[in-house]
């Protein structure tokens, strides 16, 4: 070997020695630093972008808490065990085979994904759900969940989260789910194979999800009994149902309103729905880009809705839609739903028989763009006559407002207090926070209604305590319900209580 | 050498016995039902179908761990015997013929394995019979309405919606279901209570009769 191949070797050995190094110096330090801003501070700095281009994130100078990082083989329950307000959980790329349930407030849990190894939590179709936070300022990035039988992530009345960047497909109920939560960004997420909603905002205030991909769902984003939520740049397409808006009967929260759904592709979603019979979701008709439903003050603008085969946008009653039945407390017509510029081409070339009725009786054969069922008020729409639509008798042609870019984000300038709590009131928090995701009262959404769960269990508050602890399956055709052991015997015992003493005026007699 | 051949006999003996045991634990079969069903042909009809001038539903089909609980609670007399409850009287005194559990269970089977008969439709199915079925029985009939063992709730697909209606006023009245310890006829009655109206249940049972049984 003479002297100059001899220095070559070397500058090579070095150069490879540097970049090794280096590499390995940014595979370890990279995700740290990410780990390190707080929720809160991710929250502040989703608001100041305007929330779409919240990933260019700011530093507050926050403190941050310290990392603790799990790796293939460790259990990830055990670090969030650990962890203190403001600890990062640091999940290395392997496969994970458990729950993981964060009751405290301010952790991150955030995965590290090397290349295409990401930190993955397998259900094996085995286990009920991936992550569930009852705690506020949790974060939840960067990880693939595949395989539950019940949710992915779900929230449980935890204030100014963050959920962002995972990798979710088959999950047995919903895909990300904040139930009865205030303050929160859901982005750059990709969800398949949901059998109800991949993304559900349950009774929440101040939520912001843009930027996500739902394909494969029964319903790709929905909206439900929340308020002040916007839905933006988001890819949905080959769901049942694209986006959907919704006041759902018999929930403890009885409104919506305030939901902009604006700037998303909303794009054949024409997805046999394969929701549970009977269910509400079941009821979505496939082929439809977006649906409101007794929601009001929704703002629908400047999104692509095209190639939805039963038609681009509904907007029911409580009346008109499948498997509702009417809550008494709750408001059942769409009020001032306002259709803005949207793009629309190709919806409602074949339509379900009722929308083929109202065709037949408009002497159309052309399928909607925008079709009306059932009443409400004040509703608009802004350019009527270069839409195809059906049923708008009632609705202006043009609107007050004719922008929405006034609101950037519903996201708030601080973050949301925390629930104050009276001991007597916990069995009412975590029935809307947990029971009311699948229970509602007098209808079916993912398990029996309330109602039913009483007739059952009257005067046995015990029997559901019990139960809930490790349930056993007892109906074919829904989904298992998810054990709730995590919670103490006297939670159980409160939320059981609470849940036998839920009540809800009858709706009044129709005339025989 | 006896002794062996003692003990050998005494196996084939206890083998025998333990045969025939199995034998008579063994679920009914519904060829052991077909002659006691001769019974239930004057009101329920030869296939199971029911008569509608009798009162008596289509029960071709109907499972047979419900058939068995119902005979067993009309024969006890948790079924069938509120005063004018002149149907229930009828099977009553029908059932005091079918005599023994073993009997009842044949019967069951037999029924059970009848090819299912759907009663005639009772006028088009509804929305409003859909939501509310969907919203509320099914959490026990099960969307499809053919019931649910585990939950103890028959299937009411194809049922004869004379029979449906009769039956839902009377756990509504608590001719059916009220008496103390029945506890899934406490869990029919309070259910039967969240209909809201009459026209709601009339609604409700066309759908159930016009499901698939």
């Amino acid at each position: 070997m003479n002297k100059k191949a001899i220095v070559s070797l070397v500058v090579v050995a070095v150069l490879a020695a540097a970049a090794g190094y280096l590499y390995a110096r940014r595979s370890v330090v990279a995700a740290p630093q990410v780990a390190a801003q707080s929720t809160s501070a991710g929250l502040a700095a989703a608001r100041g972008a305007g929330a779409g281009g919240s990933t260019a994130s700011l530093e507050t100078g926050r403190p941050a808490g310290k990392i603790i990082t799990v790796k293939a083989g460790e259990a990830i329950q055990s670090a969030v065990a650990a962890a203190q307000p403001g600890d990062t959980v640091q999940v290395l790329p392997g496969t994970y085979h458990e729950t993981v349930y964060i009751d405290k407030d301010d952790i991150a849990l955030v995965g590290v994904i090397h290349g295409a190894d990401w930190p993955t939590l397998d259900g094996e179709r085995k286990r009920n759900d991936a992550v569930l936070y009852s705690g506020n300022g949790i974060r939840v990035e960067n990880l693939k969940i595949v395989n539950f039988k019940g949710n992915a992530i779900m929230g449980q009345a935890g204030n100014n989260f963050i959920i962002r960047h995972n990798w979710i497909a088959n999950a047995g109920v919903y895909g990300i789910f904040p139930e009865f939560a205030q303050n929160g960004l859901i982005e750059h997420n990709i969800l398949t194979g949901i059998e109800d909603a991949a993304i559900y905002v349950g009774m929440s205030d101040n939520i912001h999800v843009a930027h996500n991909e739902v394909y494969g769902n029964v319903a790709g984003i929905e909206v439900e009994n929340s308020r002040h939520v916007i839905v933006e740049h988001n890819l949905a397409y080959d769901n049942a149902g694209g986006i959907l808006t919704f006041i759902t009967p018999g929930l403890p929260i009885k409104t919506t309103f305030d939901v902009i759904i604006r700037d998303n592709f909303v794009v054949a979603n024409n997805h046999k729905n394969f929701g549970a019979p009977g269910s509400i979701v079941s009821g979505v008709p496939s082929g439809t880009g977006v649906i409101v439903m007794a929601a009001d003050d929704v703002i629908i603008e400047n999104n692509v809705i095209r190639d939805n085969k039963n038609a681009g946008i509904i907007v029911a009653d409580h009346k008109s839609f499948a498997n509702i039945t009417p809550d008494p407390e709750a408001d059942p017509n769409p009020d001032r739903v306002s259709v803005l510029w949207n793009l629309f081409a190709n919806n409602g070339y074949e339509p379900i028989t009722e929308i083929k009725a109202l065709m037949v009786a408009a002497l159309t054969r052309e399928g909607p763009d925008l079709v009306a069922v059932g009443g409400g008020t004040g509703n608009c729409v802004l350019d009527k006559g270069a839409l195809k639509t059906l049923g708008l008798g009632s609705w202006a042609s043009g609107c007050a407002k004719t922008s929405t870019a006034d609101i950037a984000t519903y996201l708030l300038d601080k973050p949301a207090p925390p629930r104050v709590l009276k001991a007597e009131d916990r069995g009412k928090l975590i029935y809307s926070s947990v029971c009311a995701g699948c229970h509602a009262y007098n209808v079916r959404m993912i398990g029996p209604p309330t109602q039913v769960i009483q007739a059952m269990y009257a005067g046995n508050p015990q029997g559901i305590a019990d139960y809930i602890a490790n349930p056993t399956k007892k109906r074919e055709d829904f989904p298992p319900m998810p054990p709730q052991g995590h919670l103490s015997a006297d939670l159980r015992l409160a939320v059981a209580t609470y849940m036998l003493g839920v009540s809800q005026p009858k709706p009044p007699a129709a005339a025989n | 050498m006896r002794r062996s051949r003692l003990a050998r006999y005494r196996l084939v003996l206890a083998i025998g016995m333990v045969a025939c045991a199995g034998l008579f634990a063994s679920a009914a079969s519904p060829a052991d039902g077909k002659s006691q069903y001769a019974a239930c042909i004057p009101c329920h009809g030869a296939r199971g179908e029911g008569v509608a001038a009798t009162g008596a539903p289509n029960i071709a089909g109907s499972a047979a761990w419900y058939v068995d609980r119902q005979l067993k609670d009309f024969a006890s007399g948790a079924r069938g015997r509120e005063p004018g409850d002149r149907f229930g009287a009828t099977m009553a005194a029908a059932v005091a013929a079918v005599g023994s559990d073993k009997d009842r269970a044949a019967v069951a089977a037999y029924v059970a394995a009848l090819p299912p008969v759907p009663a005639p439709a009772a006028g088009a199915p509804t929305d409003n019979g859909r939501n509310y079925f969907n919203a509320i029985c099914s959490a026990c009939h099960a969307a499809s309405g053919r019931g649910n063992e585990t939950l103890g709730a028959p299937r009411l697909a194809g049922v004869a919606p004379a029979y449906l209606a009769r039956q839902l006023a009377a756990f509504e009245s608590g001719r059916r279901g009220a008496q103390i310890g029945d506890r899934l006829g406490a869990q029919m009655r309070a259910v039967a209570a969240m209909l809201p109206d009459a026209r709601t249940e009339q609604d409700v049972i066309a759908y159930a009769a016009s499901l698939k049984p």
